[in-house]
C-alpha cells in the first residue's frame, strides 16, 4: 500500500518533468495574461494548407463558438508554473539569506507575498499560493506563524504533513529492537549513572559536549548564511570555554543570553530546499530520514570529536558517554510520549518530522 | 519652541502607548494564563499532595482544563477526513474517549510539575482565531516552548490544538489514528482507544 502511494508519487513527479522539459523546448512561455484569441502572436488567423490557395468562394456561415483552449498554450502556461515554482523556490533561499543578512531592510515575507499578488498581474491563482505557503514555509519565528489553519490544511492532506514510510515493516522491527535496547540497556545503564552523579555535574557535562560541538553549529550556521548565528557560536565558546570553565558552565546562555544555535547539517540540506526522503529507523541511533542520515554523517565530519578521538573503540565510548549523561537527564520523555500514543511508532514517526520541520523554518 | 516640543511629547507618548498596546497581554493569553495558574495551584496545593489525594487531584485538574479545551473541535481536526463519514453516535463516543486519552495524557505531564517557570510570550490575533506562545523554563535551564492554537466561540476563546517543540498534538494524533483507520477500521481505532484510557 505504501509502496504503491511512493510509486505512484515518484511516477508523477517524472511525469510532470517530462512534461514541464517538453513544453519548455516546444512553446514558448505565454505573455501574462494571453488569451487564446487575437492577441496570440503564434496563431494565424485563418489556417490553410501549404499547397492550397485561398478563393474568395461562397461566404461560409459563422462557426458555432466553441470554447477555444488550445492545448500548446495550456500546455506552456503549466510549463511555465513549474518554472516558475523552481525559480521561486531558488527565491525565497535567497530571500531568506538576505533576510538574515539584512540586505532588504523592511521586507518581510509577507510584503512580499502581498506584492506577489498585487492587482493587475495575471498570475496563476495557484502559484502564488504556492510562493505564499514556501514563504510561510520560511516561517522565521511566532511572527510569521500562520494564524488561521484553513479546513483545507487539515481536512483532506493527511498524506501530505507526515513523511513517506515505504519500508514501514523493516522500521517496524527496529523500532521494537531500540524499544527494548531503551528499557533492557539504556535506561538502567542512565538510572544507575543519575544515582551516582549528582544533578549539577550531569548537567555540567552535558554543557561540556555541548560547548566541544561547536563546530558543527557554527559551520551550519555559515552554510545558511546565519552570520549572527555564527558570531554568537564562536563568543559562546569563547565566553564558555573561559568563564565557563571548559564549558563546564554555561555561562553565556545564563548571564549574556546567548543559546546554542541548533543548527546541524540536515537542518542546512531542508534550508536549501532537499526534502526528508522517506522515514528510516536506524537500530540504536532511532527515528531519522534519508535527509537526517545525510546530516548525520556531515556532523560526523565537523565534529571535533571525529578528529580528537579517532579510534573507533574510544570514538564509541566517548560518544556513548555523552548520550548517557543526557538520557540521565530526560529519562521519562520517552516513556511519556508512549504512554499517550496509540500507535507508538506512528506517534514517533510522525513527531521527528514535526519537529525537524519546525526546526528547519527556524 | 516650548510649545512645538510639548506637540511632540504628546505625539510620543500616544505612538509609544499605540504601538505598545499588543504588548499588553489580550483576552487569549489571560485565558491560558488563569487556567495554567489554577493548575499549577491544584497541584502544589499542600493539602491535596499525597498518593491517596491523586484521584481528588485529578478530578481537579480535569474540571480546570475542560474549561479551555474544545473537544469537538479537537476531535474534527484529529480525524480530519474520516470525520465526516462517522455517524452523530460514533463521533459522540469517539469524543468522549479522546477527550479521556487527552485528559490522561495532560495530567500525567502535569503531576511531573516540579516549579519550572511558565512565561508568557507573545499572543497573535487574526479574526476569531489566536496563537498564544508560551515558554516553560526547565530546572535544568532547557526552554520548551509551547504554541497554543485557540478559536473564538460562544463559550470564550477555547483550545483546539498545542504544539510543543513545533509538534502539534492534533497532528500527531491525526497521523496515528488515520494510519490505524486506514490499515484496519474506525471500529479497531475505537476498540484501541478504549483499551488505552481502560474502558474495555
Amino acid at each position: 500500500m505504501m509502496i504503491c502511494d511512493a510509486e505512484r508519487r515518484l511516477f508523477r513527479i517524472m511525469g510532470d518533468c517530462l512534461l514541464a522539459v517538453l513544453c519548455i523546448v516546444f512553446f514558448p512561455a505565454p505573455q501574462a495574461g494571453a488569451q487564446v484569441n487575437n492577441s496570440d502572436p503564434y496563431r494565424p488567423a485563418v489556417w490553410y494548407s501549404s499547397d492550397e490557395i485561398p478563393e474568395r468562394g461562397p461566404a461560409l456561415s459563422p462557426l458555432p463558438a466553441v470554447p477555444e483552449i488550445d492545448p500548446g498554450i495550456e500546455l506552456a502556461r503549466i510549463s511555465h508554473r513549474e518554472m516558475n515554482k523552481l525559480s521561486r523556490h531558488k527565491l525565497v533561499v535567497a530571500m531568506r539569506l538576505g533576510k538574515e543578512l539584512d540586505l532588504f531592510p523592511g521586507l518581510s515575507p509577507a510584503s512580499f507575498a502581498r506584492e506577489d499578488a498585487a492587482p493587475g498581474t495575471t498570475r496563476d491563482p495557484s502559484s502564488i499560493s504556492g510562493l505564499a505557503d514556501m514563504i510561510q514555509l520560511g516561517a522565521a519565528s511566532f511572527e510569521d506563524e500562520k494564524i488561521v489553519e484553513e479546513p483545507e490544511d487539515w481536512n483532506e492532506n493527511v498524506r501530505q504533513e507526515t513523511i513517506a514510510d515505504p519500508l514501514e515493516p523493516i522500521n517496524r522491527v527496529f523500532f521494537t529492537f531500540n524499544d527494548k535496547l531503551y528499557f533492557w540497556v539504556f535506561k538502567p545503564v542512565a538510572r544507575g549513572y543519575r544515582f551516582v552523579i549528582p544533578e549539577p555535574f550531569r548537567v555540567g557535562f552535558r554543557n561540556m559536549f555541548t560547548n566541544f560541538a561547536m563546530p558543527i553549529r557554527a559551520v551550519n550556521c555559515l552554510l545558511q548564511g546565519k552570520i549572527r548565528g555564527f558570531g554568537r557560536e564562536l563568543l559562546r565558546f569563547v565566553v564558555n570555554s573561559t568563564v565557563g570553565f571548559l564549558g563546564f558552565g554555561d555561562v553565556a546562555s545564563t548571564a549574556m543570553h546567548l543559546e546554542p544555535q541548533d543548527e546541524d547539517f540536515g537542518q542546512t540540506l531542508g534550508f536549501y530546499g532537499a526534502g526528508p526522503g522517506i522515514f528510516i529507523e536506524w537500530p540504536i541511533l532511532g527515528p531519522s530520514s534519508i535527509r537526517g542520515t545525510f546530516g548525520l554523517a556531515g556532523d560526523f565530519f565537523a565534529d571535533p570529536l571525529t578528529y580528537l578521538v579517532p579510534k573507533t573503540k574510544d570514538s564509541i565510548a566517548v560518544r556513548g558517554g555523552d548520550k548517557v549523561n543526557r538520557l540521565s537527564l530526560s529519562i521519562g520523555d520517552y516513556e511519556a510520549l508512549k504512554k499517550s500514543a496509540i500507535d507508538p511508532y506512528v506517534a514517533v514517526r510522525n513527531a521527528y518530522f514535526q519537529y525537524r520541520q519546525a526546526k528547519i523554518e527556524k | 519652541m516650548h510649545r512645538k516640543m510639548t506637540l511632540q511629547l504628546v505625539l510620543c507618548v500616544i505612538l509609544v502607548a499605540a504601538f505598545s498596546l499588543p504588548a499588553f497581554a489580550g483576552e487569549p493569553t489571560e485565558v491560558i494564563r488563569k487556567t495554567t495558574d489554577k493548575i499549577i495551584g491544584i497541584v502544589k496545593d499542600p493539602a491535596l499532595q499525597g498518593l491517596e489525594k491523586k484521584k481528588e487531584r485529578d478530578k481537579l485538574i480535569r474540571a480546570a482544563a475542560e474549561e479551555i479545551f474544545d473537544q469537538e473541535e479537537m476531535s474534527r481536526r484529529t480525524l480530519a477526513q474520516h470525520w465526516r463519514k462517522r455517524t452523530p453516535e460514533e463521533k459522540k463516543e469517539f469524543m468522549e474517549l479522546f477527550e479521556d486519552l487527552l485528559e490522561k495524557t495532560y495530567i500525567d505531564r502535569v503531576e511531573g510539575y516540579s516549579g519550572e517557570k511558565v512565561t508568557y510570550d507573545g499572543e497573535r490575533v487574526q479574526g476569531n482565531y489566536a496563537l498564544v506562545k508560551v515558554d516553560i523554563m526547565t530546572k535544568q535551564g532547557a526552554k520548551i516552548p509551547v504554541i497554543y492554537r485557540m478559536k473564538k466561540t460562544e463559550k470564550g476563546w477555547l483550545v483546539y490544538d498545542l504544539s510543543i517543540e513545533g509538534v502539534s498534538l492534533v497532528n500527531n494524533y491525526r497521523s496515528q489514528f488515520n494510519s490505524i483507520i486506514v490499515s484496519s477500521s474506525f471500529k479497531e481505532l475505537l476498540k484501541k482507544l478504549r483499551a488505552k484510557v481502560g474502558k474495555e
